[in-house]
């Protein structure tokens, strides 16, 4: 009786011990295409799964709720996802069931277009020709096809007026610029004579295009007479500078301008 | 007693200073200084093409393969575990923000994929060495429980920003079982 009684205990032990077969719970409304944001996802079972989503890039682990004979995924609180294939997976214990699905996010997307330049600044002393990459996605990064391509890309003529522009309104990453070129002549004149100095003025100050040169601009004074030369520099402003030379009776100065290897016409103070 | 005073607060001075001598300085090193334990133990074999109108010089393409490979053992990582912090120095912030939406604590799951072979078309290549468009064609991705290989084209841009290639966009072409 007690060898009788120690047989059933293993058998029951045995028989608790053996995992149950879990069979694959039915999805309603299963659909190949699984667009986001979703309804909710339903599946018809009694056990308590976790349900996950499966992406290209991600698992994201779904909430889920019991209710007779089905369990629900809330889906709605995901917004967009990296389109392509991916599954849903039911998971308990080590039992798993896959749903093979084609995620795809509903419409309306934005289009958002990324457009990108290159130099950023372009100087036209050397060239004004520019290259632009552009392609576009949706707010969750997927690439999006123009014109049947992902990207396209074209060579820019840029016009040579200095500036700050945007390849993309109002998108301060997508501004390029326009630099002023060299100086190309060096326009100066008497401006007046008080009684202590001379004011000269140099400028305005272009480049070939007619761009006002940056500011702070080097400009190197000569002054010079019989006797001595002396040198001083300037900086510009607003394509402007004003100089200042102290008067002597004695000498009969000379004045000239140099910006790199370009060179004012030359004045004489005195006169 | 006045001794025994004396003592007695030059030893808790001398607790105080070697306490504060002692206690490390918490805080997160700098990326430079981190060692990326994902990244090293992963490589992929990763062919390129270029078909763009600028070329990359030798030295530009090593260092794209060197991220390219480090971005792949980033992306495998992500799609077992959602662990969308590790790989942040391989996304842009764009992308970083995308992936966020949906973060989760992260957990080692059963997915493991691993990538084997690239063949990477450079469409475009910017001339000043900061933006790259490619499609990546015929990937061999493998994946574990269950077991099965597929081949994958994707499209994808590239931008260089803070030493490293970072991924910016991406668009799945094609996938099959291979």
């Amino acid at each position: 009786m007690r060898t009788l009684s120690l047989y059933i205990a293993l058998l029951l032990f045995f028989y608790g011990c053996k995992s149950t077969t879990l069979d694959k719970p039915e999805w309603l409304e299963q659909n190949d295409t699984l667009f986001v944001p979703n309804f909710n996802l339903v599946f018809l079972t009694d056990t308590d799964w976790n349900i996950t989503l499966q992406t290209f890039i991600q698992p994201i682990e779904l909430k889920t709720r019991k209710e007779k004979g089905k369990i629900i995924a809330n889906l709605p609180l995901i917004n967009g996802l990296t389109e392509g294939p991916g599954w849903i997976r039911l998971s308990k214990n080590k039992t798993y069931f896959d749903y093979p699905v084609i995620i795809k996010n509903r419409l309306p997307l934005d289009k958002l277009k990324k457009i990108y330049r290159s130099p950023k600044t372009v100087n036209p002393d050397s060239n004004l020709n520019q290259q632009s990459i552009n392609y576009s996605t949706d707010q969750y990064s997927n690439l999006l096809l123009v014109n049947k391509n992902y990207f396209f890309e074209e060579q820019l003529h840029l016009n040579s007026k200095t500036g700050t522009y945007y390849a993309i309104d109002k998108d301060a990453l997508s501004t390029y610029y326009v630099q002023s070129g060299t100086c190309e002549y060096i326009p100066i004149k008497m401006k007046e004579r008080n009684k202590d100095n001379y004011i000269i003025k140099i400028g305005p100050l272009t480049d070939q295009y007619q761009n006002i040169l940056a500011d702070g601009t080097m400009i190197k004074i000569l002054c010079w007479d019989a006797k001595s030369t002396f040198s001083m520099q300037a900086y510009s402003l607003r394509g402007i500078a004003n100089v200042s030379i102290p008067i002597s009776h004695s000498r009969n100065y000379l004045f000239m301008a140099q910006i790199n290897r370009v060179n004012s016409s030359i004045i004489n103070l005195n006169q | 007693m006045r001794i025994l005073y004396g003592l007695m607060v030059a030893v808790i001075v001398l607790f105080l200073f070697l306490k504060g001598d002692l206690q490390e300085r918490k805080g997160e090193l700098p990326v430079f200084m981190k060692t990326d334990e994902i990244s090293r133990l992963h490589q992929s074999k990763i062919n390129i093409n270029i078909k763009a109108t600028y070329r990359p010089s030798n030295f530009n393409l090593k260092k794209l393969k060197e991220d390219y490979n480090n971005l792949w053992a980033h992306l495998n990582h992500l799609y077992q575990t959602n662990d969308v912090e590790a790989g942040k120095e391989y996304y842009t912030e764009n992308w970083f923000k995308f992936i966020c939406n949906n973060r989760q604590t992260p957990k080692s799951t059963v997915n493991i994929r691993t990538d084997s072979i690239h063949h990477l078309n450079i469409l475009n290549w910017s001339s000043d060495q900061l933006v790259c468009t490619a499609i990546d064609s015929n990937i061999i991705l493998k994946y574990e429980k269950p077991e099965r290989r597929e081949k994958v084209t994707i499209a994808f841009v590239l931008l260089f920003q803070g030493d490293h290639w970072r991924l910016d966009a991406l668009r799945i072409i094609n996938i099959q079982p291979f």
